[in-house]
Protein backbone atom coordinates (compact mmCIF):
# COMPACT_ATOMS: atom_id res chain seq x y z
CA UNK A 1 0.00 0.00 0.00
CA UNK A 2 1.37 3.59 -0.85
CA UNK A 3 2.25 6.00 1.67
CA UNK A 4 -0.59 8.37 0.82
CA UNK A 5 -3.05 5.28 1.37
CA UNK A 6 -2.17 3.79 4.58
CA UNK A 7 -2.24 7.91 5.45
CA UNK A 8 -5.89 7.79 4.66
CA UNK A 9 -6.66 4.54 6.28
CA UNK A 10 -4.84 4.97 9.42
CA UNK A 11 -7.28 8.99 9.75
CA UNK A 12 -10.45 6.98 8.95
CA UNK A 13 -9.21 4.47 11.91
CA UNK A 14 -7.26 6.34 14.40
CA UNK A 15 -9.01 10.31 14.14
CA UNK A 16 -11.87 9.57 16.24
CA UNK A 17 -10.17 7.95 18.92
CA UNK A 18 -7.07 10.45 19.29
CA UNK A 19 -10.17 13.50 19.44
CA UNK A 20 -11.29 11.36 22.15
CA UNK A 21 -8.28 10.52 23.95
CA UNK A 22 -7.08 14.68 23.25
CA UNK A 23 -10.64 15.62 25.11
CA UNK A 24 -10.36 12.93 27.80
CA UNK A 25 -6.31 14.54 28.43
CA UNK A 26 -8.04 17.67 28.61
CA UNK A 27 -7.34 19.71 25.74
CA UNK A 28 -9.39 23.07 24.74
CA UNK A 29 -9.73 22.10 21.09
CA UNK A 30 -9.19 17.87 20.67
CA UNK A 31 -9.80 17.84 17.32
CA UNK A 32 -6.95 20.43 16.37
CA UNK A 33 -4.85 18.38 18.37
CA UNK A 34 -5.47 15.16 16.69
CA UNK A 35 -5.62 17.31 13.27
CA UNK A 36 -1.81 17.94 14.27
CA UNK A 37 -0.77 14.75 15.40
CA UNK A 38 -1.88 13.70 11.72
CA UNK A 39 0.03 16.35 10.16
CA UNK A 40 3.13 15.14 11.78
CA UNK A 41 2.30 11.83 11.24
CA UNK A 42 2.10 13.17 7.68
CA UNK A 43 5.34 15.22 7.73
CA UNK A 44 7.18 11.84 9.02
CA UNK A 45 5.52 9.73 6.62
CA UNK A 46 8.66 7.35 6.84
CA UNK A 47 7.07 6.29 9.72
CA UNK A 48 4.36 4.41 7.97
CA UNK A 49 6.54 2.19 6.82
CA UNK A 50 6.47 0.72 9.83
CA UNK A 51 3.91 -1.86 11.52
CA UNK A 52 0.75 -0.47 13.08
CA UNK A 53 1.54 -0.73 16.34
CA UNK A 54 4.49 1.60 16.00
CA UNK A 55 2.63 4.30 13.76
CA UNK A 56 -0.18 3.89 16.56
CA UNK A 57 2.23 4.80 19.04
CA UNK A 58 3.74 7.75 17.25
CA UNK A 59 0.53 9.24 17.20
CA UNK A 60 -0.43 8.75 20.79
CA UNK A 61 2.47 10.19 21.90
CA UNK A 62 2.11 13.28 19.75
CA UNK A 63 -1.09 13.68 21.32
CA UNK A 64 -0.03 13.62 24.73
CA UNK A 65 3.08 16.21 24.10
CA UNK A 66 0.65 18.46 22.15
CA UNK A 67 -2.03 18.07 25.10
CA UNK A 68 0.88 18.42 27.62
CA UNK A 69 2.32 21.75 25.31
CA UNK A 70 -1.20 23.45 25.17
CA UNK A 71 -1.45 23.23 28.76
CA UNK A 72 1.45 24.85 29.37
CA UNK A 73 0.60 27.44 27.62
CA UNK A 74 -2.56 27.95 29.14
CA UNK A 75 -1.01 27.16 32.59
CA UNK A 76 -0.70 31.02 33.51
CA UNK A 77 -3.94 32.08 32.46
CA UNK A 78 -6.39 28.84 33.67
CA UNK A 79 -4.07 28.10 36.59
CA UNK A 80 -7.05 26.73 38.66
CA UNK A 81 -9.29 24.84 36.14
CA UNK A 82 -9.92 21.72 36.12
CA UNK A 83 -8.98 19.43 32.57
CA UNK A 84 -11.07 16.78 32.81
CA UNK A 85 -13.97 18.76 33.64
CA UNK A 86 -17.50 16.83 34.04
CA UNK A 87 -19.83 17.86 31.93
CA UNK A 88 -23.21 18.44 33.46
CA UNK A 89 -25.66 15.45 34.12
CA UNK A 90 -28.78 15.00 31.61
CA UNK A 91 -32.07 14.98 32.95
CA UNK A 92 -32.58 11.13 33.13
CA UNK A 93 -29.21 11.00 35.22
CA UNK A 94 -29.67 7.40 36.78
CA UNK A 95 -27.81 5.78 39.91
CA UNK A 96 -24.60 4.42 37.22
CA UNK A 97 -24.58 8.14 35.88
CA UNK A 98 -23.60 9.66 39.11
CA UNK A 99 -21.06 7.20 40.67
CA UNK A 100 -19.24 7.97 36.68
CA UNK A 101 -19.46 11.59 37.58
CA UNK A 102 -18.03 11.35 41.14
CA UNK A 103 -15.00 9.42 39.42
CA UNK A 104 -14.47 11.89 37.05
CA UNK A 105 -15.07 14.54 39.53
CA UNK A 106 -12.47 12.44 41.68
CA UNK A 107 -10.00 12.66 38.08
CA UNK A 108 -9.51 15.80 37.46
CA UNK A 109 -8.64 17.05 41.40
CA UNK A 110 -5.65 14.98 40.35
CA UNK A 111 -2.27 16.36 39.36
CA UNK A 112 -2.09 16.09 35.55
CA UNK A 113 0.95 13.72 35.00
CA UNK A 114 -1.10 11.03 37.46
CA UNK A 115 -4.22 11.36 35.29
CA UNK A 116 -2.75 11.38 32.43
CA UNK A 117 -1.01 8.20 32.90
CA UNK A 118 -4.74 7.03 34.26
CA UNK A 119 -6.33 7.66 31.24
CA UNK A 120 -3.54 5.78 29.34
CA UNK A 121 -3.51 2.83 31.47
CA UNK A 122 -7.67 2.70 31.73
CA UNK A 123 -8.59 3.97 28.66
CA UNK A 124 -6.14 3.04 26.23
CA UNK A 125 -5.36 -0.13 28.10
CA UNK A 126 -1.86 0.56 27.48
CA UNK A 127 0.42 -1.64 29.79
CA UNK A 128 3.21 -0.14 31.79
CA UNK A 129 5.69 -0.24 29.41
CA UNK A 130 3.87 1.40 26.67
CA UNK A 131 2.73 4.23 28.63
CA UNK A 132 6.30 4.92 30.29
CA UNK A 133 7.87 5.16 26.20
CA UNK A 134 5.00 7.45 25.33
CA UNK A 135 5.08 9.45 28.43
CA UNK A 136 9.13 9.11 28.41
CA UNK A 137 9.12 8.04 32.11
CA UNK A 138 10.68 5.28 33.19
CA UNK A 139 7.99 2.33 33.99
CA UNK A 140 8.22 2.11 38.03
CA UNK A 141 7.51 6.01 37.46
CA UNK A 142 4.56 4.79 35.79
CA UNK A 143 3.65 2.67 38.69
CA UNK A 144 4.14 5.13 41.10
CA UNK A 145 1.74 7.21 39.56
CA UNK A 146 -0.72 4.33 38.82
CA UNK A 147 -0.16 3.88 42.49
CA UNK A 148 -1.11 7.10 43.83
CA UNK A 149 -3.73 7.80 41.26
CA UNK A 150 -5.53 5.08 43.03
CA UNK A 151 -5.24 5.88 46.31
CA UNK A 152 -5.86 9.36 45.70
CA UNK A 153 -8.97 8.39 43.92
CA UNK A 154 -10.02 5.95 46.24
CA UNK A 155 -9.93 7.87 49.13
CA UNK A 156 -11.64 10.77 47.21
CA UNK A 157 -14.26 8.64 46.55
CA UNK A 158 -14.79 7.40 50.34
CA UNK A 159 -15.11 10.93 51.10
CA UNK A 160 -17.72 11.64 48.99
CA UNK A 161 -19.71 8.64 49.95
CA UNK A 162 -19.38 9.37 53.52
CA UNK A 163 -20.09 12.56 52.75
CA UNK A 164 -23.35 11.44 51.16
CA UNK A 165 -24.17 8.98 53.78
CA UNK B 1 -17.49 -3.41 40.79
CA UNK B 2 -13.69 -2.15 41.26
CA UNK B 3 -12.35 0.92 40.95
CA UNK B 4 -10.60 0.14 37.97
CA UNK B 5 -13.99 -0.49 36.21
CA UNK B 6 -15.45 2.41 38.01
CA UNK B 7 -12.37 4.69 36.21
CA UNK B 8 -12.98 2.64 32.68
CA UNK B 9 -16.66 3.06 32.81
CA UNK B 10 -16.26 6.46 33.68
CA UNK B 11 -13.62 7.30 30.79
CA UNK B 12 -15.52 5.68 28.34
CA UNK B 13 -18.89 7.78 29.23
CA UNK B 14 -16.66 10.68 29.15
CA UNK B 15 -15.22 9.75 26.05
CA UNK B 16 -18.77 8.61 24.46
CA UNK B 17 -19.75 12.21 24.78
CA UNK B 18 -17.04 14.01 22.92
CA UNK B 19 -18.42 15.28 20.00
CA UNK B 20 -16.47 15.00 16.86
CA UNK B 21 -16.24 16.13 13.66
CA UNK B 22 -14.13 14.46 11.60
CA UNK B 23 -14.44 16.36 8.72
CA UNK B 24 -13.27 19.34 10.62
CA UNK B 25 -9.89 17.02 11.78
CA UNK B 26 -9.51 15.90 8.03
CA UNK B 27 -9.47 19.74 6.87
CA UNK B 28 -6.62 20.90 9.67
CA UNK B 29 -4.84 18.15 8.79
CA UNK B 30 -5.17 19.32 5.14
CA UNK B 31 -4.18 22.79 5.92
CA UNK B 32 -1.41 21.72 8.11
CA UNK B 33 0.30 19.21 5.37
CA UNK B 34 -0.76 21.61 2.18
CA UNK B 35 1.09 24.59 4.10
CA UNK B 36 3.85 23.06 4.67
CA UNK B 37 4.55 21.58 1.32
CA UNK B 38 3.88 24.83 -0.02
CA UNK B 39 6.52 26.20 2.17
CA UNK B 40 8.96 23.29 1.38
CA UNK B 41 8.00 23.66 -2.07
CA UNK B 42 8.72 27.16 -2.37
CA UNK B 43 12.45 25.97 -0.46
CA UNK B 44 13.06 23.76 -3.23
CA UNK B 45 11.65 25.83 -5.92
CA UNK B 46 14.28 28.63 -5.13
CA UNK B 47 17.22 26.00 -4.88
CA UNK B 48 16.01 24.44 -7.99
CA UNK B 49 16.01 28.13 -9.80
CA UNK B 50 19.28 28.90 -8.51
CA UNK B 51 20.38 26.18 -10.40
CA UNK B 52 19.14 26.98 -13.43
CA UNK B 53 16.76 24.12 -13.58
CA UNK B 54 15.13 22.86 -17.13
CA UNK B 55 11.09 24.27 -17.62
CA UNK B 56 10.12 20.24 -17.16
CA UNK B 57 12.24 19.77 -13.73
CA UNK B 58 10.11 22.46 -12.50
CA UNK B 59 6.98 20.97 -13.14
CA UNK B 60 7.64 17.91 -12.04
CA UNK B 61 8.71 19.65 -8.74
CA UNK B 62 5.92 21.27 -8.53
CA UNK B 63 3.99 17.88 -9.31
CA UNK B 64 5.45 16.13 -6.54
CA UNK B 65 4.32 18.48 -3.80
CA UNK B 66 0.85 18.87 -4.99
CA UNK B 67 -1.60 18.39 -2.33
CA UNK B 68 -1.58 14.72 -1.24
CA UNK B 69 -3.96 14.60 1.49
CA UNK B 70 -7.39 13.19 0.09
CA UNK B 71 -10.29 15.65 -0.34
CA UNK B 72 -13.20 15.14 2.24
CA UNK B 73 -15.76 12.46 1.17
CA UNK B 74 -19.13 13.68 0.74
CA UNK B 75 -20.49 12.03 3.10
CA UNK B 76 -19.96 9.14 5.80
CA UNK B 77 -18.01 5.86 4.66
CA UNK B 78 -18.92 2.45 5.82
CA UNK B 79 -18.10 0.59 9.01
CA UNK B 80 -18.56 3.89 11.07
CA UNK B 81 -14.97 4.74 10.18
CA UNK B 82 -15.62 8.05 9.32
CA UNK B 83 -19.11 8.34 11.05
CA UNK B 84 -18.65 10.71 14.10
CA UNK B 85 -19.13 8.34 16.93
CA UNK B 86 -20.91 11.06 18.54
CA UNK B 87 -24.04 12.12 17.31
CA UNK B 88 -25.59 15.40 16.45
CA UNK B 89 -28.87 16.26 18.44
CA UNK B 90 -32.09 17.78 16.60
CA UNK B 91 -32.78 18.26 12.97
CA UNK B 92 -34.57 15.46 12.68
CA UNK B 93 -37.59 15.11 10.52
CA UNK B 94 -41.06 14.82 12.29
CA UNK B 95 -42.51 12.98 9.55
CA UNK B 96 -40.60 9.53 7.23
CA UNK B 97 -39.82 10.09 3.69
CA UNK B 98 -39.03 6.48 3.39
CA UNK B 99 -41.57 3.90 1.47
CA UNK B 100 -42.24 1.38 3.85
CA UNK B 101 -42.34 1.01 7.62
CA UNK B 102 -43.40 -1.40 10.78
CA UNK B 103 -44.24 -0.40 13.88
CA UNK B 104 -43.32 -2.71 17.06
CA UNK B 105 -45.54 -2.59 19.82
CA UNK B 106 -43.30 -3.48 23.12
CA UNK B 107 -44.67 -5.86 26.05
CA UNK B 108 -44.62 -9.12 27.74
CA UNK B 109 -45.32 -11.05 24.45
CA UNK B 110 -43.25 -9.08 22.32
CA UNK B 111 -41.02 -11.18 20.12
CA UNK B 112 -39.39 -8.74 17.71
CA UNK B 113 -36.58 -7.73 19.80
CA UNK B 114 -34.42 -6.67 16.92
CA UNK B 115 -34.53 -3.05 17.74
CA UNK B 116 -35.62 -2.22 21.94
CA UNK B 117 -34.93 1.91 22.37
CA UNK B 118 -33.92 2.42 25.99
CA UNK B 119 -33.14 5.67 27.51
CA UNK B 120 -31.90 4.29 30.82
CA UNK B 121 -28.27 5.79 30.02
CA UNK B 122 -29.98 8.80 28.45
CA UNK B 123 -30.68 9.44 24.45
CA UNK B 124 -27.73 10.38 23.41
CA UNK B 125 -25.91 7.18 24.81
CA UNK B 126 -28.74 5.29 22.69
CA UNK B 127 -28.33 7.24 19.77
CA UNK B 128 -24.75 6.57 19.79
CA UNK B 129 -25.05 3.12 20.40
CA UNK B 130 -27.12 2.46 17.09
CA UNK B 131 -24.44 5.15 15.65
CA UNK B 132 -27.26 7.47 14.43
CA UNK B 133 -26.12 10.55 13.26
CA UNK B 134 -28.66 12.46 14.45
CA UNK B 135 -31.26 12.37 17.33
CA UNK B 136 -34.21 14.10 18.54
CA UNK B 137 -35.42 13.72 22.04
CA UNK B 138 -38.65 15.47 23.63
CA UNK B 139 -40.87 15.26 26.82
CA UNK B 140 -44.34 16.16 27.22
CA UNK B 141 -45.41 15.14 30.53
CA UNK B 142 -45.48 11.35 31.11
CA UNK B 143 -44.81 10.42 27.37
CA UNK B 144 -41.08 10.85 25.64
CA UNK B 145 -40.28 10.32 22.43
CA UNK B 146 -37.19 9.41 20.55
CA UNK B 147 -36.32 10.16 17.22
CA UNK B 148 -33.57 9.00 15.46
CA UNK B 149 -32.24 10.43 11.96
CA UNK B 150 -29.69 9.53 9.10
CA UNK B 151 -27.03 12.86 8.06
CA UNK B 152 -29.32 14.21 6.13
CA UNK B 153 -32.39 14.86 8.60
CA UNK B 154 -34.68 12.14 7.30
CA UNK B 155 -36.22 10.28 9.92
CA UNK B 156 -35.36 6.38 10.33
CA UNK B 157 -37.37 5.80 13.80
CA UNK B 158 -39.66 7.18 16.53
CA UNK B 159 -39.81 5.30 20.15
CA UNK B 160 -42.23 6.45 22.33
CA UNK B 161 -41.80 5.79 26.11
CA UNK B 162 -44.18 6.68 28.85
CA UNK B 163 -43.11 6.97 32.10
CA UNK B 164 -43.18 3.94 34.70
CA UNK B 165 -43.80 4.07 38.32
CA UNK B 166 -40.28 4.20 39.31
CA UNK B 167 -39.65 7.21 37.06
CA UNK B 168 -37.95 5.08 34.18
CA UNK B 169 -39.13 5.71 30.76
CA UNK B 170 -40.27 2.67 29.47
CA UNK B 171 -40.49 1.91 25.95
CA UNK B 172 -44.35 1.88 24.21
CA UNK B 173 -43.98 1.07 20.77
CA UNK B 174 -41.42 2.24 17.62
CA UNK B 175 -41.89 3.05 14.35
CA UNK B 176 -39.21 2.50 12.03
CA UNK B 177 -37.98 2.54 8.25
CA UNK B 178 -37.85 -1.04 6.74
CA UNK B 179 -36.24 -2.44 3.21
CA UNK B 180 -39.63 -3.24 1.36
CA UNK B 181 -40.21 -6.76 -0.14
CA UNK B 182 -38.69 -5.51 -3.64
CA UNK B 183 -35.24 -3.97 -3.76
CA UNK B 184 -36.30 -1.04 -1.49
CA UNK B 185 -32.59 -0.76 -1.60
CA UNK B 186 -32.66 0.99 -4.98
CA UNK B 187 -35.18 3.12 -4.05
CA UNK B 188 -33.59 4.77 -1.49
CA UNK B 189 -30.42 4.96 -3.09
CA UNK B 190 -32.33 7.20 -6.21
CA UNK B 191 -33.87 9.64 -2.94
CA UNK B 192 -31.24 10.19 -1.52
CA UNK B 193 -27.40 11.04 -2.69
CA UNK B 194 -25.11 7.71 -1.99
CA UNK B 195 -21.80 8.34 -0.34
CA UNK B 196 -18.58 8.52 -1.25
CA UNK B 197 -17.25 4.57 -2.59
CA UNK B 198 -14.81 3.33 0.07
CA UNK B 199 -12.67 2.08 -2.51
CA UNK B 200 -9.76 2.59 0.36
CA UNK B 201 -11.46 -0.02 2.49
CA UNK B 202 -12.18 -2.10 -1.05
CA UNK B 203 -8.32 -2.66 -1.42
CA UNK B 204 -7.93 -3.33 2.47
CA UNK B 205 -10.41 -6.23 1.74
CA UNK B 206 -8.64 -7.75 -1.44
CA UNK B 207 -6.11 -9.97 0.62
CA UNK B 208 -3.93 -10.36 -1.93
CA UNK B 209 -5.93 -10.27 -5.14
CA UNK B 210 -5.67 -7.42 -7.50
CA UNK B 211 -7.32 -4.03 -7.44
CA UNK B 212 -10.95 -4.60 -6.62
CA UNK B 213 -13.63 -3.10 -9.11
CA UNK B 214 -16.62 -1.50 -8.30
CA UNK B 215 -19.82 -3.30 -8.69
CA UNK B 216 -22.66 -1.78 -7.07
CA UNK B 217 -23.57 0.63 -4.35
CA UNK B 218 -27.12 -0.06 -2.80
CA UNK B 219 -28.67 1.88 0.19
CA UNK B 220 -30.86 -0.32 3.19
CA UNK B 221 -32.28 0.41 6.52
CA UNK B 222 -30.68 -1.09 9.52
CA UNK B 223 -32.26 -2.57 12.54
CA UNK B 224 -33.09 1.47 13.28
CA UNK B 225 -34.70 2.38 10.79
CA UNK B 226 -31.53 4.47 9.86
CA UNK B 227 -30.28 4.59 5.87
CA UNK B 228 -26.76 2.37 5.46
CA UNK B 229 -25.33 1.68 2.62
CA UNK B 230 -23.22 -1.00 1.36
CA UNK B 231 -20.61 -1.41 -1.44
CA UNK B 232 -19.87 -4.85 -3.37
CA UNK B 233 -16.37 -5.33 -5.18
CA UNK B 234 -14.51 -8.05 -6.94
CA UNK B 235 -11.30 -8.65 -7.77
CA UNK B 236 -9.37 -11.31 -9.62
CA UNK B 237 -7.32 -13.45 -7.26
CA UNK B 238 -3.79 -14.91 -8.01
CA UNK B 239 -5.18 -18.76 -8.32
CA UNK B 240 -7.79 -17.71 -11.04
CA UNK B 241 -10.93 -17.35 -9.08
CA UNK B 242 -12.55 -13.88 -7.68
CA UNK B 243 -12.95 -12.34 -4.65
CA UNK B 244 -16.43 -11.07 -4.08
CA UNK B 245 -16.23 -8.27 -1.44
CA UNK B 246 -19.52 -6.33 0.56
CA UNK B 247 -18.66 -3.39 2.98
CA UNK B 248 -21.82 -2.31 4.81
CA UNK B 249 -22.50 -0.26 7.44
CA UNK B 250 -22.50 -3.32 9.66
CA UNK B 251 -19.14 -4.94 8.59
CA UNK B 252 -17.67 -6.53 5.93
CA UNK B 253 -17.47 -10.24 4.24
CA UNK B 254 -16.32 -12.08 1.43
CA UNK B 255 -16.71 -14.80 -0.59
CA UNK B 256 -14.09 -16.86 -3.09
CA UNK B 257 -15.71 -17.25 -6.60
CA UNK B 258 -14.01 -20.50 -8.28
CA UNK B 259 -13.11 -19.89 -11.93
CA UNK B 260 -12.72 -24.26 -12.48
CA UNK B 261 -15.16 -26.21 -14.48
CA UNK B 262 -18.43 -24.69 -15.71
CA UNK B 263 -19.29 -21.30 -14.59
CA UNK B 264 -22.77 -21.85 -12.68
CA UNK B 265 -24.20 -19.42 -10.16
CA UNK B 266 -23.32 -19.04 -6.40
CA UNK B 267 -26.11 -17.96 -3.70
CA UNK B 268 -23.84 -15.14 -1.64
CA UNK B 269 -26.71 -13.81 0.00
CA UNK B 270 -24.65 -14.39 3.50
CA UNK B 271 -22.89 -11.39 2.23
CA UNK B 272 -25.83 -9.00 2.33
CA UNK B 273 -26.36 -6.83 5.53
CA UNK B 274 -28.65 -9.34 7.88
CA UNK B 275 -31.29 -6.49 7.29
CA UNK B 276 -32.04 -7.38 3.91
CA UNK B 277 -31.24 -10.65 3.70
CA UNK B 278 -34.74 -11.62 4.19
CA UNK B 279 -35.73 -9.84 1.37
CA UNK B 280 -33.08 -9.89 -1.07
CA UNK B 281 -31.14 -12.79 -2.73
CA UNK B 282 -27.90 -12.56 -4.15
CA UNK B 283 -26.30 -14.67 -6.68
CA UNK B 284 -23.06 -14.29 -8.63
CA UNK B 285 -21.20 -16.33 -11.35
CA UNK B 286 -17.78 -15.79 -12.31
CA UNK B 287 -17.19 -16.49 -16.08
CA UNK B 288 -13.38 -16.55 -16.32
CA UNK B 289 -13.01 -17.39 -19.68
CA UNK B 290 -15.88 -15.76 -21.33
CA UNK B 291 -18.40 -18.41 -22.45
CA UNK B 292 -21.25 -16.96 -20.98
CA UNK B 293 -23.89 -14.54 -22.61
CA UNK B 294 -25.47 -13.60 -19.96
CA UNK B 295 -27.24 -14.67 -16.40
CA UNK B 296 -30.97 -13.76 -15.20
CA UNK B 297 -33.23 -14.75 -12.22
CA UNK B 298 -36.51 -15.93 -13.05
CA UNK B 299 -39.48 -14.81 -11.10
CA UNK B 300 -42.66 -16.61 -10.24
CA UNK B 301 -44.58 -14.57 -11.76
CA UNK B 302 -42.95 -14.82 -15.37
CA UNK B 303 -40.71 -11.78 -14.60
CA UNK B 304 -36.97 -11.88 -14.79
CA UNK B 305 -33.88 -9.71 -13.62
CA UNK B 306 -31.06 -9.48 -15.72
CA UNK B 307 -27.68 -10.17 -13.78
CA UNK B 308 -25.05 -6.78 -13.55
CA UNK B 309 -22.12 -7.55 -15.59
CA UNK B 310 -18.82 -6.58 -14.43
CA UNK B 311 -15.47 -7.02 -16.02
CA UNK B 312 -12.38 -7.23 -13.91
CA UNK B 313 -9.80 -5.12 -13.83
CA UNK B 314 -7.22 -6.18 -16.83
CA UNK B 315 -10.48 -8.05 -18.55
CA UNK B 316 -9.04 -11.24 -16.43
CA UNK B 317 -12.88 -12.50 -16.41
CA UNK B 318 -16.60 -11.14 -15.88
CA UNK B 319 -18.39 -11.19 -12.48
CA UNK B 320 -22.28 -11.41 -13.48
CA UNK B 321 -24.59 -10.17 -9.87
CA UNK B 322 -28.60 -10.59 -9.76
CA UNK B 323 -30.26 -9.04 -6.68
CA UNK B 324 -34.03 -10.42 -6.99
CA UNK B 325 -37.13 -10.78 -4.14
CA UNK B 326 -36.20 -13.81 -2.24
CA UNK B 327 -39.96 -14.90 -1.42
CA UNK B 328 -40.36 -14.69 -5.95
CA UNK B 329 -37.10 -15.88 -7.08
CA UNK B 330 -37.66 -19.14 -8.84
CA UNK B 331 -34.68 -20.12 -10.56
CA UNK B 332 -31.29 -18.82 -12.23
CA UNK B 333 -30.29 -18.82 -16.32
CA UNK B 334 -27.21 -19.12 -17.60
CA UNK B 335 -26.91 -18.31 -21.27
CA UNK B 336 -23.87 -19.24 -22.80
CA UNK B 337 -22.25 -17.99 -26.00
CA UNK B 338 -22.34 -21.30 -27.41
CA UNK B 339 -24.98 -24.23 -26.22
CA UNK B 340 -28.41 -23.64 -24.44
CA UNK B 341 -29.93 -21.96 -21.70
CA UNK B 342 -28.79 -23.67 -18.14
CA UNK B 343 -31.04 -23.65 -15.62
CA UNK B 344 -30.59 -24.03 -12.08
CA UNK B 345 -32.88 -23.62 -9.46
CA UNK B 346 -32.83 -21.45 -6.71
CA UNK B 347 -32.73 -23.30 -3.40
CA UNK B 348 -31.17 -21.72 -0.67
CA UNK B 349 -28.56 -23.90 0.81
CA UNK B 350 -28.36 -25.67 3.87
CA UNK B 351 -28.08 -24.13 6.66
CA UNK B 352 -29.78 -20.75 5.40
CA UNK B 353 -32.77 -19.01 7.71
CA UNK B 354 -34.19 -16.21 6.48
Amino acid sequence: MEERDRFDVLFHQHAPRLVRLAALLGADDPEDVAAEAFARLYAARRRLRRDDAAVIGYLNRIVVNQVRDRHRRLSVARRDAHLLTPPAAPPDAIAGHADRQAVLEALSRLPSRQRETMVLRFWLDLPLGAIAELTGVSTGTVKSQLSRGMAALAASLDDSGEEQR
Amino acid sequence: MSLEDRIRDALQEQADRVDIDVHRVRRLTAERTVGARRRRARTLLAAAAAVAVVAGGVTALVRAYAPAVSPPPATTGPHGLLRPHAPKVGGVAATFACPDRTTVRFGPGTRNLSFVPSVDRGPRWFAARMRAPRYAFAVTGDTATLRLGNADGSLGSVSTFARAADGRWQVVRATKCVNGPQLATNRVTRQMSAPSIPTQQAQDLAHGCGAPTFVDGTGYYDTAGLLRHAWTFAARCPDGSARLTMAAGTGTAAAPLPASGTPKPVDLSRLLPGEVRGQVALWALFDPHHSVADLSAQLNDGRSVAARVVALHGHQGTVYLVLAPRTELARLAVRPIQGTTRSYTAVNPPGWRQ
